[in-house]
This record gives structure tokens, sequence and C-alpha cells, in this order.
């Protein structure tokens, strides 16, 4: 499992606050955290969604060289406009490996700018299964997104290989239904662009339920035995930790159950002490 | 590297379960470093006696064999160091062959008519390989007359057969017969699956009764040094 870090995103309060307060000792505590825990990309979002689109741009600059001094971890630049995410891509100059977050099938004239800056670097891009009416609530539509994505990427010089779709998903508190729409969207990716990868968000999926932690790290445990190959979370969470060795574990990702095997030596499955 | 130095790295990446050197190992650190099979050519190149090289094999797998007793390891752990073994087996073999005497022995086994199960059989076979025998697998569900042809043509020095149900270990009692009807007296009968048990081999004429893969292994192995 591919483990993408989400702590370092603004419209997360405390991200907001070190972001404009240039709190750099802030953001190192949430990278290197995410390091320790195992994330194998860190996402940097600097949406404070407050200042200009000029501040974006120095603020993400800021996260990455940030980002650069304390990890070694691959990066991923998020955010919604192709010149905030291309002038940090130009920052960054490859001095690390990194990844584009994100575009939908909206695929307005912002989008497609972010899918030839990926084309232009030939780095890896997160589509999300959604266009301008919302999350679709059926699989069909969902898939059918993700061909028209396809198609634009493509055709702007994005191979299959360099796309990453996120197949999203909705509170199952008000559609039970829709945590096994995911899981079948995961399987009929998988199915259609087998090259491309699949990454999915975790916490819609438990929105208005109580233990969400349980809730959350039994759809990833699923979801990886449907294919995923990487989710966008909290590694430094145990409840996240033990979903995905679980999930790698079940879903023929773990030769020997090794990773299994290791991580109880290291006592992730251990009880915890009341 | 000396050829101590070598077989030293032999045993330990066969107790890490190293096969080669895209395998990360028991600990996840040795992506990179020679594994097994890398080990293996390195001890033949340097021009150590085969059977030396087999020699390790055993000394390993008996150190794999105490940390899956004591709880160390899983059995997948376990699983791991007997395929580097049963993999480097078949570099080794033909070498093997030109010298002395080839391995320890074949081993023919099957599950018996009537029955499905094939997860401890296939455990059982990992682990003979790993302990150096030649095994032929004829799979589940076999009839007594199919694993009769079978020695026939095999010329096994060792038959397992394996039975998880209470209603086919009735049907080992008719392969062990038709075994010995035909004349195939020498030929060693190892029995094993849950409802069998010690009284069970003895009564339906089986040589050995094995509870599981690590006393397979332990049982052959005294026949081995009695002969």
């Amino acid at each position: 499992m591919i483990i993408i870090g989400e702590r370092v995103n603004a419209t997360r309060k405390a991200i907001k606050t070190a972001i404009e307060q240039k709190d750099r000792d802030g953001i190192i505590s949430e990278i290197t955290l995410q390091d320790k825990y195992g994330a194998d990309y860190i996402d940097l979002n600097a949406g404070t969604g407050s200042g200009t689109v000029q501040q974006e741009m120095d603020d993400l600059c800021w996260l990455v060289d940030i980002a650069l001094e304390c990890t070694e971890k691959h990066l991923v630049l998020d955010a919604a406009s192709p010149e905030i995410l291309s002038n940090a891509a130009e920052h960054l100059n490859n001095r690390r490996p990194w990844m584009l977050n994100s575009i939908n099938g909206e695929l307005s004239q912002e989008e497609l700018g972010i899918i030839e800056l990926a084309a232009s670097y030939q780095v890896p891009l997160i589509a999300l299964a959604m266009d301008s009416d919302g999350i679709p609530p059926t699989v069909e539509k969902r898939l059918a997104i993700c061909e028209t994505i396809m198609q634009e990427c493509e055709s702007r010089g994005l191979g299959e290989d360099k796309v990453f779709f996120d197949p999203l998903v909705l509170p199952i508190s008000t559609d039970h239904k829709q945590a096994l729409v995911t899981f079948q969207t995961i399987a009929k990716i998988k199915e259609r662009f087998p090259k491309a990868k699949t990454t999915l968000g975790l916490s819609n999926v438990s929105h208005g339920l109580k233990k969400r932690a349980l809730v959350n790290g039994s759809f990833l445990t699923t979801a990886a035995c449907f294919g995923l190959d990487s989710a966008i979370c909290d590694p430094s969470r145990k409840s996240i930790r033990r979903a995905i060795v679980t999930g790698d574990l079940l879903g023929g990702k773990d030769r020997f159950c090794r990773k299994f095997s290791r991580s109880l030596r290291q006592g992730l499955f251990d009880e915890e002490k009341k | 590297m000396s050829k101590n130095k070598t077989l030293e790295a032999l045993k330990h990446a066969i107790v890490m379960g190293h096969l080669d050197s895209d395998d990360e190992g028991y600990d996840g650190m040795m992506e990179g470093t020679p594994g097994t099979m890398e080990l293996v050519e390195t001890a033949l190149g340097d021009g150590i006696d085969p059977q030396v090289i087999l020699t390790t094999f055993n000394e390993a797998m008996e150190k794999v064999g105490v940390k899956f007793e004591s709880g160390e390891y899983l059995l997948p752990d376990m699983l791991a160091s007997a395929e580097c073994v049963g993999e480097a087996m078949d570099i080794l073999e033909p070498k093997l062959a030109a010298g002395s005497g080839s391995g320890k022995g074949k081993f023919l086994i099957a599950t018996v008519k009537g029955d499905l199960h094939d997860i401890g059989k296939n455990i059982v076979i990992t682990m003979l390989k790993g302990a150096g025998y030649q095994v032929k697998d004829l799979g589940i569900d076999v009839p007594a007359d199919d694993i009769v042809a079978a020695i026939k043509e095999y010329q096994p020095n060792y038959v397992g057969l394996s039975a998880l149900l209470t209603t086919t270990m009735i049907e080992m009692e008719q392969v062990v017969k038709k075994i010995r009807e035909a004349g195939f007296n020498d030929v060693k009968i190892f029995i094993g699956g849950a409802p069998t048990s010690e009284e069970f081999a003895k009564k339906i004429g089986a040589d050995m009764h094995c509870r599981d893969a690590m006393d397979t292994i332990e049982k052959i192995e005294g026949t081995q040094d009695a002969s």
C-alpha cells in the first residue's frame, strides 16, 4: 500500500495557523511524524482559503522547502490551481520524486492545465471520480467519469500508468450501500485501466457515525482486498496502520505474511493498556 | 569471501528466508544483498563440495525448526526458509547426482481418495524439499490404485498419505494394504492428518505417524540415521 500522508493540509486548523504564522517547527513535526510512521508520500496543501493566489503560491513553496529539509520522502503538491502547482513544481525542480493532487471529471480549463503540467513533468496525477454534479452514487457513473478523464490525459501525453484514480466514497450513514459502491468502483477501475493506480481518502465513509476509527480502518482493509493501491490517510494513527497491514495481508500483497509478522513483533497489534 | 564465510552467509540467508537479492527477508532489510540463490552459486563457484552445501542447508533448517518450535517463527516464516532450500536444491541436485549418492531419497505423497484437503500436505512437501528430499506430489482425492501405479513408476523410498476426515482415514487402510499386496514391502509409509494417530498408524500397518510437518522431518531424518 502506498501511503500518502494527509496531515499537512491547510483545511486543518492547526496547519492553517502554522502557515499563517510561519511556524516552521510546527510543520516539521507534522511531516516527520508521518515520515516516522511509514508515509511514502507527504501531501502538501497550502490552501488556507483566506489569502490571495500569490499568497498560496508562496506558502506552498515554503512548505516544499521545509519538506525537502526534514524528510527524504516523496512529495505531493496539492492545490486546485495550475498556476500555484506549476510555480511549486518549478520551485521543487525535481529535487525529489513527486506527484500532483488533484483533478476531477469537471475538466475545466484549470484542470486541463493541471493535466498538462503532469504530462510536461511526466509525474503521477490524482484524479477524482466526480464531476460538476458532485460524486455520483453509482459505480457506472464513476467509471464513466474515469473514462473521460483518461481520454483527456492520454490526449495530452499523460499515460495510464501515471494516473491515480480516487473512486471516492459517500457517507454510509445516509446511504448504507455506498462503501460497497466504492469497493466495486475500485475493482472496475483496475479491470478497465490495469496500469492505473487507485487511491482513496477514508474519513467521508464514517461521517455521522461513531467509532469512526474502527469504521475507517475496516473500510481501508476491505478496499485493499478489492485492489486499492494507495490511501490518503494519517499513518500516525494506529488504527490506520493496523488497517493497512491487515489489508495487504488479506489482499494478497504480503508474501509469507512478513509485514504482518513484523508488525506483530513491533507491537502494532498489542492490546491497548487501559 | 572465504569458503567458511560463504557458508555462514548461506546459512543466515536460509534462516532469514532470504531467497534472492530481490527478496526482503525475515527482517525486511535484506533487499539488494545476496540471497540463498546467489550464495549457492558463489559456493559452487568457490569449489565447495555440494555435499557440504547440503549439510549447510540442513543446519539452517534445523535452526529454523527450533525458532518455529519456540514460537519465534510463524508458519509462513518457516515456509519461506523451506522455499529457499527447495529452490536452491534445483541448482544443487545435478551437482550432487554427478558425485556420489544424491540427496536423501524420493518421497511420494498424496491425499487419499474422497478427501480434498491439501494445505497440510503442501506444507509437508515444502518442508521435505527444504530438507533435501525429492518429492512427487500426486495431489488430492487419489485412488489407491493410482498410488500403487505411481510407486511402480517412481520407485520412491517413502510414501506419505494424508487425510483430514474421519471417513477418509479408513481409505488409508486400503491404500496401505494394496501397497503391501503389490509387493512393495521396503517402501516406508508415513501417514498424517488431524484424525490420525500413532495407534491408528500401527493398526493399519503404516510405518510412521506424523503430527505435523516438523514431526515428519524429525521422523524421516530418524529413519535416515538408522539406515
